[in-house]
């Protein structure tokens, strides 16, 4: 507990040095208040000078995906008008990707909702705010009087002040939370667990590294912070006078990471961990691990190259030769994750990789270790699991009818779950769901009462980004105009609502609007200089809500049981189905905004559709030809779907992009592509209980239909003569 | 009274009416867009054009400042403390001013978020106001305007200046 104190104590002291530095920012002043969208307001009187026209600019925090970046936002009269990384932010660094850029499309959004409403049958009647909150109150009070359990609430991956809300709502109501999100990292997270005994997931310190082994990781796409990696994969190249590191990437789908390596290896589905194992099992035999104590002796004599070679397909001389490359370098680093964690055997394919990083002795990286008991504290910040086996239960309990009232927010289950897990039949049975999203999306369409959220460029937040970057950090999230339309925050909902269900609520403290709940966490810090601090990390100009002070360094190795299981598939037979994020729409949230659809994908060109990539050779044998439309199925359901040919891929595996193929997301959404999430088998990682997202296998017949796909930079032949590219072999590394 | 000047008075307020429906019709296909009502009917055609009243007066900023402004309450009402007060739609700007709060125009043009125009930079150019917001001197109430890309890139390339993307988006 005194332990515990101090660190409160530092912490604090760290956040008031912040109040010396740096200009305070303050809101402009004004009796009119902000214009609306269609108004335009002058002044009452001139003022001494006026600055009308002027940008006026934001610090706040990018909800695109869950990084969490800082990002700027520059405001005319009220209104966004740019997005751009926050330079003081240590996520972003002043950078910030497409689908961040785009933010403003989400704001601006023609499908948003504008104002609560119920539906009836086939319709759909406007309420007022008042009404919606009782309608869903007066049901979650009738369900527990009739017994405990009968009300859920669902989310996605919720953080911050949001989850304090979430978790206060489900305490006072007396509802259970549930959460699921298909590409959270929970591999990843249960293998540190594991390994380093961490909560918390990992900063890789890529920047330092000279040699990087990717297990799947795709890191300049989706995978977990790809602003923050994107800039240190940067210095990795180009960051040192005489060095560029050098960089293999192993995985059964050339992704536009893999495409940026010096070295692609294709490998089989789910078995990035046996390769792992085998190198580790080089490095130990020629002497090359820095830190050979780090697992037991003979430990690793059953995993040697041929039996990696047997299982993954790399050839034996390869995996002998990275084992070296590695050994040889001087800070080298593994970075699994990504389709490497979709298996069910993902957590020991992470261990692996984490057991490599170990035996190379080079602790470039470090873990969010020195502030976490604050963390936890102000946040109820303990990660949650994300596990399928949560979602199947509430499901179960949904179909069995012992779920009377549900809630769904930032979450569309209806598209996200694996269609096998039967959610929409489930639906039925439950007596009111109420969803609380920004848009139309396939689950407020089949929702009784739908409550508006703002969206994250209207409301406030502190954000508690998960991995960190170097330096402990929460974000501050301010809106950056006033909201557009007759929506709430989430947390004002959820808050109204459980004051509406029991107004002597035992959590009352936490059933606060998004403002208080901020401000609530800021004065946790900076105590009685509370307005000094709140103009530091508020208002126009401000730089934002963060400390300087590093993570701890890795802590000593917990366990390492180093091993292989097998993966394993359903159904039998096939070719590996293997969906992946996508650099434009993340887990899908992106296919609302028209300049993401708009995107080229950075590895076939294609905008506005989905596709499914498949070897020459595959295509060759089922018959099936470039561009031709293919039916793609389980036992789950079936897509069809245009087939690109594409020679970075494994022959056994088919790549479909997620992020296409809904029905109700608006009007950028609607008919373009098919939703590869739906066919998954309800398949989950052994140790962590994620959903093994890429262990479905799928059989794909021909049409002999054309497709209308729209490629950018499509060349169906190479031209005869031409060599626009060259192939040499390049220099030696290191 | 006799024929003839019924006659002369019957075509005389036809005539009045046809041109008057075809001002209107002119003004709205002119305007891309509807006639919108505002919280005070203000006339430009009065001020621009009967009074002469140079467009930076009411809007000054337009030569030093990306925006041109709308004059606030206060410069307003340092004429109409005296002329007019009793109108009726002066009197309702008074109102306003008496309660300490500006009025709130319904919005006339709108540019999309990723334009930028800068109105110091385009005066500098000699380009004059009704090139762009069109004769005001004779407009009673400011239509709706919409404006295409393609439109500000023929002025661009009639007047030589630069038609890079970066000029206007940024």
């Amino acid at each position: 507990m005194a332990e515990q104190e101090s660190k409160r104590r530092i912490s604090r002291r760290d956040f008031l040095k912040l109040l010396t530095a740096g200009a305070a920012g303050s809101f402009l002043a004004g009796c009119a208040g902000p214009p609306g969208p269609d108004e335009a307001v002058p002044y009452y009187q001139d003022p001494p000078a006026g600055a009308a026209g002027e940008s006026v600019w934001y610090a706040t925090v990018c909800r695109m995906c869950p990084a969490g970046c800082g990002i700027r936002v520059r405001t005319v009269e009220g209104r966004a008008k740019k997005i751009e990384g926050n330079p003081e932010h240590p996520i972003s660094q002043g950078r910030l990707c497409a689908l961040g850029q785009a933010g403003l499309q989400h704001l601006y959004n023609p499908d948003r909702i504008t104002r609560p409403f119920r539906r009836l049958g086939s319709k759909i009647q406007p309420v007022q705010w008042d009404e919606g909150i009782s309608l869903v109150a007066d049901a979650i009070r009738k369900a527990n009087a009739r017994g405990p359990g009968r009300v859920a609430i669902w989310t996605g991956p919720v953080r911050g002040t949001r989850r304090v809300a979430v978790e206060a709502f489900a305490q006072a109501s007396g509802a259970r939370h549930a959460t699921f999100s298909p590409f959270a990292p929970g591999p990843e997270r249960a293998a540190h667990r594991q390994f380093y005994g961490s909560t918390f997931l990992p900063t890789y310190e890529l920047a330092e590294a000279d040699f990087v082994l990717c297990l799947g990781a795709d890191y300049l796409e989706r995978w977990l912070s790809p602003v923050y990696y994107g800039v240190a994969y940067g210095k990795f190249r180009q960051g040192r006078e005489n060095a560029r590191g050098y960089l293999i990437h192993v995985s059964p789908r050339l992704s536009m990471t893999a495409a940026n390596a010096d070295e692609w290896i294709p490998v089989r589905p789910g078995t990035e961990g046996a390769l792992a194992l085998a190198i580790a099992n080089v490095l130990l035999s020629e002497g090359l691990a820095r830190r050979p104590q780090a697992v037991a002796e003979q430990a690793l004599d059953h995993y040697s190259p041929e039996w990696a070679a047997q299982i993954t397909g790399v050839p034996t001389e390869t995996i002998i030769r990275i084992a070296r490359l590695m050994g040889r370098a001087q800070h080298p680093l593994v970075l699994a994750g990504g389709p490497a964690a979709a298996h069910t055997n993902g957590t020991q394919n992470i261990l692996a990789g984490l057991l490599l990083n170990e035996l190379t002795g080079q602790r470039t990286w470090r873990l969010t270790l020195s502030y976490a008991d604050t963390m936890l504290d102000l946040f109820y910040w303990r990660p949650r699991r994300y596990a399928l086996a949560e979602a199947q239960q509430l499901v179960t309990d949904m179909r069995m009818g012992s779920i009377e009232v549900l809630l769904v927010l930032d979450s569309n289950p209806v598209f996200e779950l694996p269609r096998s897990l039967g959610f929409v039949a489930a639906a039925d049975k439950v007596g009111l769901i109420a969803s609380l999203p920004s848009f139309p999306d396939e689950t407020a369409a089949i929702s009784d009462v739908v409550l508006p959220d703002h969206t994250y460029l209207e409301r406030w937040a502190v954000d508690a980004p998960d991995p960190q970057p170097r330096t402990m950090t929460l974000s501050m999230q301010q809106p950056v105009t006033t909201p557009l339309y007759d929506t709430w925050s989430a947390e004002r909902a959820l808050a109204q609502t459980a004051l509406n269900v029991d107004p002597s609520a035992p959590t009352r403290i936490n059933l606060r609007d998004d403002k208080e709940l901020a401000l609530d966490v800021v004065s946790g810090f900076a105590g009685a200089l509370l307005s000094a601090f709140w103009a530091e990390v508020s208002g126009a100009g401000a730089r934002g809500f963060w400390s300087r002070e590093p993570h701890a360094p890795a802590p000593p190795v917990k366990g390492c049981p180093p091993g292989w299981i097998e993966p394993r598939f359903q159904p039998e037979g096939g070719l590996h189905l293997l969906p992946y994020p996508t650099v434009a729409f993340w887990d899908g949230s992106g296919a609302n905004l028209p300049w993401m659809q708009e995107f080229a994908d950075p590895m076939t060109s294609i905008v506005w559709d989905s596709w499914a990539e498949m070897h020459p050779q595959t295509a060759r044998k089922l018959g099936i030809r470039d561009g031709e439309v293919a039916v793609l199925s389980t036992p789950w359901g079936e897509m069809r779907v245009a087939v690109v040919l594409h020679e970075g891929l494994h022959p056994d595996v088919v790549a479909v992009p997620v992020g296409q193929g809904y029905t109700a997301y608006g009007r950028y959404a609607r008919g373009t592509g098919a939703n590869p999430l739906a066919l998954l088998a309800p398949l989950a990682d052994e140790q962590s209980g994620a959903l093994a997202w890429a262990a479905t296998k799928v059989q794909v017949k021909r049409t002999g239909k054309k497709a209308d796909l729209v490629r950018m930079a499509h060349r169906p032949k190479p031209l005869p003569g031409s060599e626009v590219i060259r192939i040499a072999k390049g220099p030696k590394p290191l | 009274m006799g024929r003839p000047l019924i006659v002369g008075a019957i075509v005389f307020a036809l005539a009045a009416l046809g041109l008057e429906t075809l001002w209107t019709v002119r003004a709205r296909s002119a305007s891309l867009g509807p006639l919108i009502g505002q919280p005070v009917a203000f006339y430009h055609s009065v001020h621009a054009g009967e009074l002469k009243i140079d467009c930076l007066y009411c809007h000054p900023k337009a030569e030093t400042a990306p925006v041109a402004t709308l004059p606030s309450l206060e410069l307003c009402m340092t004429c109409h403390r005296y002329i007019s007060p009793t109108h009726p739609e002066i009197a309702k700007g008074r109102a306003h001013w008496d309660e300490g709060k500006p009025v709130r125009w319904r919005r006339v043009t709108r540019l999309p978020d990723h334009v930028r125009f800068v109105h110091h930079m385009h005066l500098a150019g000699d380009i004059q106001c009704k090139d762009r917001h069109g004769d005001l001197t004779k407009v009673k109430v400011l239509p709706q305007r919409r404006f295409c890309m393609g439109w500000c890139l023929d002025l661009h390339r009639k007047k030589d200046a630069s038609t890079d993307c970066g000029t206007c988006h940024y």
